[in-house]
């Protein structure tokens, strides 16, 4: 069978599903005490949401909340606690759990900054540098990027985040999307990613 | 002329975090499209930064060429400074080491702007003199 052929039946056939239990009927599992299904839901958010966190908030900001910690944290809570009928809309349940561990660091800034914290001069100028990102690409390409982010349909918006920030897979990023392959996730990011391009050359 | 790369592939390419010729695009793309490849670089910058924070933390290298590399003094959205023992010139000297597959080049102005920033801070710290090359990769020490 030709392996690349895009109109093989049989291919198709095999890619018709994602080989992932969605998000929400594992959240289903986990209340019902499901300790593998709770394994399998971190493993899945845990990572992306830890890099999107690292590129979106400055290094001491990091490292004075542990967001490693909160992430895991975050999400233990999120998932023992959310709604089905909360989230609606294909990436909807992406965006949420990225608020929820936003306002979690945040309030766990505000917690700590209460404390004195001394840094040496030389530290501090060091670290007073803004996130990953802004380092990366400036304050005013971070300013367009997002302001373009926000004009995007929602799903177009989480499948730019998702695969750009967050760095899931094109099956992880289906089940996100609600996507029946990975392959349609694929194109759908593609898409998003050029409509995305378009809107930042807006003024 | 060069044969033209469709925007798709690029799409696909900075979603992947693979390497985009960047030069080449411009060169065969139109007027028209030289600012949304501008967006595009943009795009890609911002994939790099979410592989680089993955990355954070990899393994120190002892050494890079003729230089002993002391400890990390600081991180840049493109990669690691050390500060580091320079054992030709018998001095301390910042190094700075960007991802292997790096396809730095052409990324935007103000990436690199800032890079020379952290530099900047590091070479005012104490016991560091110059931040003068070498400004290399993991892979070609």
């Amino acid at each position: 069978m030709p392996k690349d052929d895009p109109n093989s039946a049989v291919l198709r056939g095999s890619e018709a599903a994602p080989a992932l239990d969605s998000t929400f009927h594992l959240i289903q599992q986990v209340r019902r005490g499901d300790k593998d299904a709770l394994d399998r839901l971190l493993a899945r958010h845990v990572g992306p949401l830890r890099r999107w966190v690292s590129g979106r908030l400055p290094r001491w900001a990091r490292d004075l909340a542990d967001t490693d910690d909160l992430v895991q944290d975050t999400l233990l809570r999120t998932f023992s606690k959310i709604e089905d009928f909360e989230i609606r809309g294909p990436g909807a349940l992406q965006a949420y759990l990225r608020q929820a561990v936003l306002n979690r660091v945040r309030d766990e800034l505000r917690r700590k900054g209460r404390a004195p914290i001394r840094l040496d001069e030389d530290e501090l100028e060091l670290e007073a540098a803004g996130s990953p990102l802004e380092d990366a690409i400036g304050r005013e390409a971070t300013e367009r990027y997002e302001a373009a982010l926000a004009r995007l349909r929602p799903g177009d918006r989480e499948a730019v985040i998702g695969r750009l920030e967050m760095d899931y897979t094109y099956a992880e990023l289906a089940e996100v999307l609600g996507k029946p392959t990975a392959d349609a996730a694929r194109k759908a990011a593609r898409r998003a990613l050029l409509r995305l391009a378009k809107e930042m050359k807006q003024p | 002329m060069k044969p033209d790369v469709p925007l798709k592939d690029v799409a696909v390419a900075i979603l992947d975090g693979k390497p985009v010729d960047w030069r080449r695009l411009e060169s065969s793309r139109g007027a028209t499209d030289q600012e949304l490849l501008e967006q595009l670089k943009t795009l890609a910058a911002v994939k790099f930064v979410s592989r680089g924070a993955e990355s954070e933390g990899c393994e120190m290298p002892a050494s890079w060429g003729h230089l002993q590399v002391l400890e990390p003094a600081g991180r840049g959205a493109f990669g690691e400074v050390y500060r580091a023992w320079d054992t030709r010139l018998d001095r301390e000297v910042a190094l700075k080491l960007l991802p292997p597959d790096s396809a730095i080049a052409g990324f935007p102005a103000s990436s690199v702007i800032e890079e020379g920033r952290l530099l900047a801070r590091v070479r005012h710290r104490p016991g560091i003199r110059t931040v003068r090359p070498p400004w290399g990769t993991r892979r070609d020490p």
